[in-house]
């Protein structure tokens, strides 16, 4: 068992127990070598528990749990297992505070965001997920007047799935809803920036889950999630990282001949066209809210709007009104109610941003606003914090064509429709995109010639359950949210029935 | 020359660009990559400009990573060939690829997980390091 977390913590102080084990077979056990991490919160920099670090025998030991109860767990009633995801959402739920605490000191973002954007979506996700399961039939198809084809949905059995850290429960949430919902077992992996929500999360549905159904084996990439993801003991991989991690996954995968999704970098332009300022209404305060979006997260979030091309015609005028917005932001304390952008994960992320803002001024980037670390006081002088930055410059820069991962946005310039495309297009990803535009048929053409998984029309970053996302290009394979996961997570069955006495006549 | 390299022609290399002081490793790197050849044998370098631990350069056992046509062998430090992928490949034709190592973990399967230090890639202009040779 865990020490307990501290159920009624103050955002002020860190609601983590002491230390976590791994949560395999419905039971919160030590890691096999004996051996922890530190978990260290982005916050202060500081050190707020140990987390178990596993290797390959303790993924082992959650195949084992998992495999145990597979069988049973798929032929579950989808009502029973819709019924179950709706008793962790209404947990979530009920402990929305304590796990927006939790969110807010495991991966530094600022509570305001863990409150209003992490929690709710995770809790819509599983209850969407709940309901498409309850919805979700399989086919007939009649064949001849004698045949009959039928398709079944069936679970896979056990998957593996390993977590990125930056919506650390929220990104969990969005592969175990469709995973459990569909019949299957689960090996999950937390990215080891932020291994500590997902913990308690475990502690607060553990006993809604069958043991063994969830298993969360915490540790290092290298000795836990690759283990995991190379195992033959697992019907599926579903990973969100990094593009090299992400061929080594696929390469694993073709050696079990598994189904893959992954969810990999962007580079999402964010397109401002001139006719936003026909008028300076909400729409054009909705519009520099938007281009403001790349802070969102830090900035650690895959869809960024990290390039923002604007319109020639009103560069000057909306770069004026979108570094006021910009330097408007609230960095305060993260786990402030009133802070609107918090620390970086971790040392390493805030390294690399510095490292691109200084790519960045080598190419010749002009910096139009912030550029460099933010430096707190008190407590908070240890933690990892940037500026909110914008950098102008051209589309063949370092900075507009790597991901940065930070609130960094980079800014470009277009004279029409068609080098607004080109621009667009000119990156190895495709995840997301913004269209800004009071021209409904301009917004349309936009959508369709954008190649990206997304593209939000007159809006950025909202992630309904029920809206596919995913990648176009290098951004990945595969889906998430949607009911169209279900069928990331199913094998079709087909029956094929013939109801004729008569043989067909060949022998 | 062992048989990973066979495939590679080190004196004409597959970007097209002079070998020579392409690449070079900073002290903490070559002590790092030193510990990790060590423990586990021949590795090589895999580097990606992307996604959150892109700025890591990704130290992998030889042939874990099955190498493309689009991994550019940029150079060779203590022995370990530097790939580098995707977009920003053709920058390196403008810059020196700095293997350096700092304080840290890595968040991905490289073998410096766990070590305490992680490498990281610099870059710098070729004009000041073309005296540095390749190993």
């Amino acid at each position: 068992m865990n020490q307990m977390t501290n159920l009624q913590a103050e955002a002020q102080t860190s609601p983590f127990a002491a230390r976590y084990n791994n949560f395999i077979g419905g039971e919160f056990r030590a890691p096999l070598s004996g051996q922890y991490f530190e978990n260290v919160s982005p916050i202060t920099g500081g050190v707020i528990g140990e987390i178990a670090r596993s290797n390959a025998a303790d993924v082992e030991a959650a195949l084992d749990a998992a495999h145990k109860v597979a069988d049973a767990w798929g032929k579950t009633s989808v009502t029973d297992r819709s019924n179950m995801l709706l008793a962790i959402a209404q947990k979530l739920e009920d402990n929305l505070e304590l796990l927006a605490i939790c969110e807010c000191w495991d991966n530094g973002k600022a509570i305001r965001e863990t409150r209003a954007a992490d929690l709710p979506l995770a809790i819509d996700n599983f209850r969407y997920f709940a309901s498409a399961i309850r919805a979700q039939e399989g086919t007939m198809g009649e064949i001849d007047n004698d045949t009959v084809a039928y398709h079944f949905h069936e679970p896979l059995g056990v998957v593996g799935q390993i977590i990125p850290w930056n919506f650390p429960l929220l990104m969990a949430t969005w592969k175990l809803a469709p995973a459990l919902a569909a019949g299957n077992c689960v090996v999950l992996k937390p990215a080891e920036q932020t291994p500590a929500t997902i913990m308690v999360f475990c502690e607060l549905i553990a006993d809604i889950l069958p043991a063994g159904v969830l298993n969360v084996v915490n540790g290092f990439g290298l000795e836990a999630g690759k283990p995991l993801a190379q195992s033959n003991r697992i019907a599926k991989v579903a990973f969100t990282g990094e593009t090299t991690t992400g061929r080594l996954i696929m390469q694993y995968a073709t050696e079990n001949i598994i189904p893959v999704t992954l969810e990999l970098g962007g580079k999402s332009p964010n397109i401002f066209h001139k006719d936003i300022m026909d008028e300076d209404d909400a729409f054009f305060d909705k519009c520099l809210e938007g281009f403001t979006m790349f802070a969102l997260n830090q900035g650690e979030v895959c869809t960024c709007p990290s390039r923002a091309l604007v319109h020639e015609d009103i560069y000057d005028r909306f770069m004026e009104r979108v570094i006021a917005r910009t330097e408007a932001i609230n960095c305060g304390d993260p786990r402030d109610g009133a802070t609107m952008m918090g620390a970086q994960a971790s040392s390493e992320q805030q390294e690399k941003i510095l490292s691109y803002l200084d790519i960045g001024r080598q190419e010749g980037a002009n910096v139009a606003t912030g550029g460099g670390k933010r430096e707190m006081s008190g407590d908070m002088a240890g933690g990892y914090y940037i500026q909110p930055t914008i950098l102008e410059g051209d589309n063949k820069m370092r900075v507009f064509q790597e991901e940065i991962f930070g609130p960094v946005v980079s800014v470009a310039k277009f004279s029409d429709d068609d080098e607004a495309l080109s621009i667009a297009n000119d990156t190895l990803y495709g995840l997301g995109a913004g269209v800004w535009t009071r021209n409904g048929n301009k917004a349309y053409r936009f959508g369709r010639a954008i190649k990206a998984g997304r593209v939000w029309t007159n809006c950025y970053h909202l992630y309904p359950a029920h809206a596919a996302f995913g990648g176009y290009k290098q951004s990945g394979i595969g889906r998430e949210n949607h009911k169209m996961m279900l069928d990331h997570y199913q094998q079709t069955k087909n029956m094929l029935v013939s109801y004729s006495p008569n043989k067909l006549g060949f022998f | 020359m062992n048989s990973y390299f066979a495939d590679f022609d080190l004196n004409n290399p597959i970007a097209g660009a002079d070998m020579d002081g392409h690449v070079e490793a900073t002290t903490t790197a070559l002590e790092l990559l030193s510990k990790i050849q060590e423990k586990h044998g021949e590795v090589s370098i895999h580097y990606e400009g992307g996604y959150a631990s892109g700025s890591d350069a990704m130290c992998l056992p030889v042939g874990e990573m099955r190498v493309s046509d689009r991994d550019i062998l940029l150079g060779v430090v203590a022995g370990s060939p530097i790939f580098v992928y995707g977009r920003n490949v053709q920058d390196w034709d403008e810059r020196c690829f700095v293997l350096d190592a700092i304080l840290g973990t890595t968040g991905a399967f490289s073998l410096d997980a766990g070590t305490g230090y992680r490498f990281f890639v610099r870059s710098k202009p070729f004009a000041d390091n073309r005296a540095h040779t390749l190993n």
